[in-house]
């Protein structure tokens, strides 16, 4: 590769890395002077922390740990997913 | 010649997860690592030159100069083979993290064509069938197993509560299902 093109590279990467901080900087400072405005954001993304999604996630986590069949653990975070069970 | 390209796409979800929940940020990067690690290591033991690694927001693309279908086929079930193997040291010492490669593992066995699935899915159609009708299948069951993802995503979104991520992943698994087979 040549001179030229390591140092186009290189400062493509910087300025990538000045744009990537930038907007983490102007998120942050949303974040802190409108932190309801960011929880609402978070939830509408990531969803409710109660969501059967959640829930089925932490069966799923837990009958693992537990050294439980996987395919017994996948058939519980199922059931907890749809609502079968609660 | 190796060169790992990291995107802005994937740089912004890095942070968006982190940002959302950094601690499955950390074990989704970590079973990624492993996922893309086992594909690697195939390709090294099967002799398929590495071409780029690219890190883009949906995912990790390894270009690689396959001679044939079934090294193909298996360097593409390496990385969900890498990823149940990590998921299984993980059960005792982080469940979460292992159930965290455990799904990752299960969704990229789905057959769309951008994911391990879909590649094992069309090496496998490609070694019984005509090429033309081997893509031509492959591309169908692609598109079609996408669009009841996205029915999925919003069924999760509107009745489980669960956020509008799902519906970003299917989006994103579509848009990819798109990409022809170059």
């Amino acid at each position: 590769m040549s001179p030229e093109k390591r140092t186009g590279g290189f400062k493509s990467f910087i300025s990538g890395v000045y744009l990537l901080a930038a907007a983490c900087l102007l998120f942050g400072v949303c974040a802190h002077c409108y932190p309801d405005a960011g929880e609402r954001l978070r939830q509408a993304i990531a969803g409710t922390e109660d969501s059967p999604v959640r829930e089925a996630f932490s069966v799923l986590a837990e009958g693992l740990g537990e050294s439980r069949p996987v395919k017994e653990v996948l058939s519980e975070s199922y059931e907890v997913l749809v609502g079968e069970k609660a | 010649m190796r060169r790992l390209k990291i995107t802005f796409g994937f740089c912004a979800l890095v942070c968006i997860l982190g940002w959302l929940d950094h601690v499955f940020c950390l074990w989704f990067l970590l079973c990624s690592a492993a996922h893309e690690l086992g594909h690697l290591l195939m390709m090294r033991l099967c002799g398929v030159p590495i071409g780029s690694i690219r890190l883009t927001a949906s995912g990790a693309v390894i270009e690689g100069g396959f001679s044939d279908y079934r090294r193909e086929i298996l360097c593409a079930a390496a990385g969900p083979v890498a990823g149940l193997l990590s998921a299984a040291l993980l059960i005792p010492v982080a469940p979460r993290g292992a159930a965290v490669g455990l799904l990752l593992s299960i969704v990229n066995l789905l057959p769309l064509y951008a994911l391990d699935g879909g590649r094992i899915l069309r090496g496998v159609l490609l070694l019984c069938c005509s090429e033309e009708r081997a893509r031509k299948t492959a591309y169908t069951v692609s598109i079609a197993v996408s669009c009841l993802l996205m029915l999925l995503a919003c069924w999760a979104t509107v009745c489980l509560q669960a956020g509008l991520w799902p519906i970003f992943a299917a989006m994103m698994l579509l848009w990819r299902a798109g990409e022809r087979d170059q």
